[in-house]
């Protein structure tokens, strides 16, 4: 009886403890004036995120947290200042009145309270917690569950990917053909561009027949 | 709360490895001279070259593509270690979903990998196309003078 409280004790403190990380982190991400420092802390932020779902014995959730967030999306946004051009010295956009930034201060304060006042008031207790949720807890059933019974949502999930692969791909097309229309503009070229990246073996040789008639004529 | 308990020996290695950071860090600044900052030193270092411009460049954007790899190959790993991580024994058919699975992501980066060439800006095709519209202009002169 004294070893459960206990456990219970130590929960809340964990909670307690993950809470002010997790808040301090991200304040420090949304703050920090170097966009580069921001992401990191974003990342420290997403893995201390990750300790909630430990504390909800969702070992599943935290594997994806840690390789999704603090590894994915991380990159994903370091990679965006490195392709961006430099603007206003890195640095990220500073709030030009204070007034709007207490504006944001009193909005985003408002929501925090509203959703904890929502949480106090809510009827928790009232709630049956010893029916079994339907997503098995732990995370063979939870394989079972998604790779067995319900195998279509991986197979979306590739194809959401794969989607957002030919669209990258698409867009990058789209850009290198807007950066070559100065070029191009007098007549279409483009076909000529294309099919010379495409065949790099038979690419070669008329390239440099190309580089010969030029040197013919001069 | 069972499972922060079984956390325990990954809490410990992150306590030495804070711990190893720091003892490092600290060594270094007590062995290291401490000389004033000039110019020299905080310029960017450039195996010796003298540095032009800010090192902060913008890179071509087709790099993203690589990013796009890497998140996806990403995810593909997270669910396929859902799949290893589980002992019980798997049925048939989430070893044909899994196939098929691997099979969708990897053609996508197959796919990708066969596009890149074509959305970088290749200097070799930029020249083609500069020296076409040159001969071209050259042609359409002589014509004219014609």
């Amino acid at each position: 009886m004294l070893m459960q409280g206990l456990e219970v004790l130590l929960e809340q403190a964990e909670f307690f403890v993950i809470a002010i990380v997790v808040l301090g982190l991200a304040y420090l991400a949304l703050e920090h004036r170097e966009i580069t420092y921001a992401v990191f802390f974003f990342g420290f932020m997403a893995a201390a995120v990750a300790g909630f779902y430990i504390l909800l014995e969702a070992p599943f959730l935290v594997g994806i947290q840690i390789a999704v967030y603090t590894g994915g999306i991380s990159a994903l946004i370091i990679f965006g200042v490195l392709l961006l051009p430099r603007a206003q010295d890195s640095s990220l956009e500073i709030f030009q009145t204070p007034r709007r930034r207490r504006l944001g201060l009193l909005l985003s304060a408002a929501v925090m309270l509203l959703s904890a006042v929502l949480a106090f008031f809510y009827p928790w207790s009232e709630l049956s917690p010893v029916s079994p949720p339907e997503l098995p807890q732990n995370i063979q059933g939870l394989a079972a569950w998604l790779w067995d019974s319900h195998g279509i949502y991986v197979e979306m999930i590739a194809l959401i990917m794969l989607t957002a692969l030919v669209g990258s791909v698409a867009i990058l097309k789209r850009m290198k053909a807007e950066e070559l229309r100065p070029l191009t503009a007098e007549s279409h070229q483009e076909p000529a561009g294309r099919k010379d990246t495409a065949g790099s073996g038979s690419a070669s040789q008329p390239e440099t027949a190309g580089e010969e008639k030029e040197v013919g004529s001069e | 709360m069972r499972l922060f308990i079984d956390f325990n020996y990954v809490f410990v290695w992150a306590l030495l490895a804070i711990a190893l950071v720091a003892i490092m860090l600290a060594a270094s600044w007590i062995l290291r001279p401490h000389i004033l900052q000039n110019s020299e030193k905080t310029s960017t270092y450039e195996c010796g070259e003298e540095p032009i411009g800010p090192a902060r460049i913008s890179y071509p954007y087709s790099y993203f593509l690589y990013t796009i790899l890497f998140v996806i190959v990403d995810v593909m790993g997270a669910f396929l270690w859902l799949l290893s991580v589980s002992q019980s024994r798997v049925s048939e058919a989430a070893v044909w979903q899994m196939l098929f699975f691997v099979l969708l992501i990897t053609a996508g980066i197959g796919f990708a990998l066969r596009m890149f060439p074509q959305t970088i800006l290749s200097g070799q095709e930029t020249l083609k196309l500069y020296r076409e519209g040159k001969a071209r202009r050259e042609s359409q002169k002589t014509e004219a003078a014609k």
